[in-house]
C-alpha cells in the first residue's frame, strides 16, 4: 500500500513537472501560428482559430496574408532569424568537431594513461567550470579587437572551446573509465599497435560516449547566448541567440518573436531527439 | 591435432615484476613450459599469477629478468608480436562487432586469406558449438557462450602459446565443469601450448599436465597434480591444493622405541629409513584418515556434517586438538560418540614443525 501510495506520488510530481516544462514551448509553440489580431483578443485561447504559418513566412524574410487578407511585410531587413540559425549551425558544428578532436584523446588519456599530475588536471579542468564564462568577457574582448577577431565565426568558435572542451573532456572522462582496459589489450594481442587499437577498438566501443559529448558539445555552443551577444551582435557572423534577442526591440509581437523562437528550437530539438538514447548515458552528476 | 598449430616450449627466467611503490608482484621466478603442455597456475588473490600471464602476454614488461617462446627472446616484444592468445577473466569481446567480427579480427590484421579465416571460424565454432551465434552481437548471448566464443577468437589465429586468466571464474558451477573438460579436449585437439591461471584447486588439478603454485609472487612448486597432491613440497602448498580439508598435527617421536604419539594413541613406526626428528608435523588428508568405533577411544566426535555420500567428522583429541576425518554413510558416528584414528600411513606427509619443509615421503607402521 505504501508503496503504491509512493508510486502515486512521484508519477503526479513527474507529471506536473512535465507540464511546467513542456506547457512554455506549447504556448510559444500555438502563439507563433496564431494571427497577432487573434492573439490580441483573447491571449488565453489554446488553440487558434485561424491557425497560420504567416509569421514564419514573415520571419524568415518574405511577405505573407493577415487575418483581414492585407499582405504583411517581412519582419526585419532581411532573414535574420535564418541567418541567425545559420551561424549558430556553423559555429556549433566547427566548435562541436574541433572540440572532439581535442577532448576525445584529452579525455581518454586521463582515464587510461598512467602519469603524474592526473588528478590536478583533472581537478583544474573542473575548476574551470566553476568559473563563471562571461568572467573570462573583457580578456577576450581586449584580445580580439587586437586580433580582430571580433565579429567573426572562428573568434565565438575559440571562445565556445573555452566552455566546451573541459565539460566534454570530463564526459568522455567518465566514458572511457568505464570501458574494459581488458579491450585494448585484447586489440594489442590481437595485432594492433596502441595507436590502432585506440582507432580501430576503443573508439568505435565507445561510440555511445563520443556520440553523448558531441550532443552536449553541440547544444552548448548553440545555447550560449553572452559571448555570442558581445562578439557578434549587429555583425553578419550574428548568431541565432542575439538575432532573436534583437527580434524584442525590432518587432513588439509576440506571435512573430514566438515563430523565430520555435525556428530555433528546431536544430536542438531534433538532435535531441534523434540522439536522446545517447544522451540518456550521461552521467550528469560527474559533469 | 589441427594442422597449422605450432608448439612452443616457453621459459621464463629470473623473473622480476614489481607494482606501486616497490611491491614485487612477481619475485625471481623460473619457470619452464614445456611444448605443448597444458599448464595451470594455481595460486591464491595477490601470488601474482595474473601478473605472470601478463609478463607472457606483454601486457606488462619485466623489471628484470627474460623470456623466451623457443629459442626467441620475446621480453621487449610488444603484446601485437608475440602471436598469443589469451582469454580473459571477463569474455572479451568487441561490443560493436559480431562474434565472428570478434572473432576473425586478428587473423584479418594479420593477412590471413578471407576463406582461411572462414574454414578456422568454421572448425573452431564448431568445436566449441557456437555455429548458430556467430552472427549475434556478445550483449545477445548468454555469459558461457560469450566465454566460448572469446575461446574460439583466441584459438583462430593459431597462437604459438595460449594464455587463459581465470575464464570461467564468473561462470556457475556446472557451466564452469562443462567448459573445463571442453578446454582440456580443445588442447588435446589443437595442441598449442596452453597457460591456464586458476585460483581453483579442482580446476588446477584437474586440467593441468602440471600444476605451478605460486605464493606471495614466488613458485612453490611444478608438478603432475597427482604429485603435487601427494608430495607437496610444504605445509602450505600441501594446505592449498588439498580438495578436503588437511589435518596438520603435532606429533612427538620417540627415536629409540620408533613410536609416535599422536592424538593420545602410541603408533609404532616401521619407516621411514630416514631418522625422524623429536617432533615434527604430521598432515594427514581427512580422505585419509577413517574413524573406527572405539569404547575407550581416545577422541570424541564433535560434528558430523553430510557431504555428498560421505560425512564430515570433526572430531577432538585428549590434548584439545580437532581432527577432521572423511566417513562413509555406511557407518555414521553421532556426535560425542568415542572413536579412534584409522590411519592411511603411507598416504602420511611429515613436514618439519618450525619451517614447514617436506621432510620425508611416507611412513609405514
Amino acid at each position: 500500500m505504501r508503496s503504491r501510495k509512493r508510486s502515486v506520488f512521484i508519477h503526479t510530481a513527474a507529471a506536473a513537472l512535465l507540464v511546467w516544462t513542456i506547457f512554455p514551448i506549447v504556448w510559444v509553440g500555438i502563439v507563433s501560428v496564431t494571427y497577432h489580431a487573434e492573439f490580441a483578443q483573447s491571449h488565453i485561447s489554446l488553440l487558434p482559430s485561424h491557425p497560420t504559418l504567416s509569421n514564419y513566412i514573415r520571419m524568415l524574410g518574405s511577405p505573407a496574408a493577415g487575418l483581414d487578407g492585407r499582405e504583411l511585410s517581412p519582419i526585419g531587413n532581411g532573414p535574420l532569424i535564418l541567418d541567425g540559425i545559420v551561424n549558430s549551425v556553423i559555429v556549433a558544428v566547427l566548435t562541436t568537431v574541433i572540440g572532439m578532436l581535442v577532448a576525445v584523446p584529452a579525455a581518454y588519456a586521463l582515464a587510461r594513461v598512467a602519469m603524474r599530475f592526473r588528478s590536478s588536471s583533472l581537478l583544474t579542468i573542473i575548476a574551470t567550470r566553476s568559473v563563471p564564462p562571461i568572467s573570462t568577457a573583457v580578456p577576450f574582448f581586449a584580445l580580439y579587437n587586437a586580433l580582430n577577431l571580433t565579429g567573426t565565426r572562428a573568434g565565438l568558435v575559440i571562445v565556445h572551446l573555452t566552455i566546451v572542451v573541459p565539460l566534454t573532456v570530463w564526459v568522455g572522462y567518465s566514458f572511457f573509465l568505464n570501458l574494459p582496459p581488458s579491450l585494448e589489450q585484447m586489440a594489442r594481442v590481437d595485432g594492433c599497435s596502441r595507436w590502432s587499437a585506440f582507432r580501430r577498438i576503443v573508439l568505435p566501443a565507445a561510440r555511445p560516449g563520443l556520440m553523448a559529448m558531441a550532443v552536449i558539445a553541440f547544444l552548448t555552443s548553440w545555447d550560449e547566448f553572452a559571448f555570442a551577444l558581445i562578439f557578434t551582435t549587429g555583425t553578419p557572423t550574428q548568431t541565432f541567440g542575439p538575432a532573436l534577442s534583437g527580434m524584442f526591440f525590432l518587432v513588439s509581437l509576440p506571435n512573430e518573436v514566438a515563430a523565430g523562437l520555435v525556428l530555433g528550437l528546431l536544430p536542438p530539438m531534433v538532435l535531441a531527439i534523434v540522439f536522446s538514447r545517447y544522451i540518456r548515458r550521461v552521467n550528469f552528476v560527474s559533469v | 591435432m589441427i594442422t597449422g598449430t605450432k608448439q612452443v616450449g616457453v621459459r621464463i627466467e629470473a623473473a622480476v615484476k614489481s607494482f606501486g611503490r616497490g611491491q614485487r608482484a612477481v619475485d625471481s621466478l623460473d619457470l619452464d613450459i614445456r611444448p605443448g603442455e597444458l599448464l595451470t597456475v594455481l595460486g591464491p588473490s595477490g601470488s601474482g599469477k595474473s601478473t605472470v600471464l601478463s609478463l607472457l602476454a606483454g601486457l606488462a614488461e619485466v623489471d628484470s629478468g627474460r623470456i623466451w617462446f623457443g629459442d626467441q627472446d620475446v621480453t621487449a616484444l610488444p603484446p601485437e608480436a608475440r602471436k598469443i592468445g589469451v582469454v580473459f577473466q571477463s569474455a572479451v569481446l568487441y561490443p560493436h562487432l559480431s562474434l565472428r567480427e570478434s572473432i576473425s579480427f586478428a587473423p584479418k590484421l594479420a593477412g590471413v586469406p578471407r576463406d582461411e579465416i572462414n574454414a578456422r571460424i568454421a572448425e573452431v565454432a564448431a568445436f566449441l558449438q557456437i555455429s548458430h551465434l556467430l552472427d549475434r552481437r556478445p550483449h545477445e548471448v548468454s555469459g558461457g557462450e560469450r566465454q566460448r566464443a572469446a575461446i574460439a577468437k583466441a584459438l583462430v589465429s593459431r597462437p604459438t602459446l595460449l594464455l587463459m586468466d581465470e575464464p570461467f571464474s564468473a561462470l556457475d558451477a556446472q557451466l564452469r565443469r562443462a567448459l573445463r573438460s571442453q578446454v582440456v579436449r580443445l588442447h588435446r585437439e589443437f595442441g598449442a601450448t596452453t597457460v591456464f591461471v586458476t585460483h581453483d584447486q579442482e580446476e588446477a588439478l584437474g586440467m593441468g599436465d602440471r600444476v605451478a603454485v605460486m605464493r606471495g609472487g614466488r613458485l612453490e612448486q611444478v608438478a603432475p597434480p597427482l604429485e603435487l597432491y601427494r608430495n607437496p613440497v610444504n605445509t602450505w602448498v600441501a594446505n592449498f591444493v588439498s580438495l578436503q580439508p588437511l589435518n596438520l598435527l603435532p606429533v612427538e617421536y620417540d627415536a629409540q622405541a620408533g613410536e609416535v604419539k599422536l592424538c593420545g594413541e602410541t603408533v609404532r613406526l616401521a619407516g621411514p629409513d630416514r631418522p625422524l626428528p623429536a617432533t615434527f608435523t604430521l598432515g594427514i588428508r581427512s580422505e585419509n584418515l577413517r574413524l573406527r568405533p572405539s569404547a575407550d577411544g581416545p577422541l570424541q566426535v564433535l560434528t558430523a556434517e553430510a557431504v555428498g555420500e560421505q560425512v564430515k567428522y570433526t572430531v577432538v583429541a585428549p590434548d584439545g586438538t580437532n581432527v577432521v576425518a572423511l566417513g562413509g554413510a555406511d557407518q555414521v558416528f553421532e556426535p560425542d560418540a568415542k572413536v579412534a584414528l584409522a590411519v592411511d600411513w603411507p598416504r602420511a606427509m611429515v613436514f618439519d614443525t618450525e619451517t614447514g619443509a617436506r621432510i620425508v615421503e611416507g611412513i609405514t607402521v
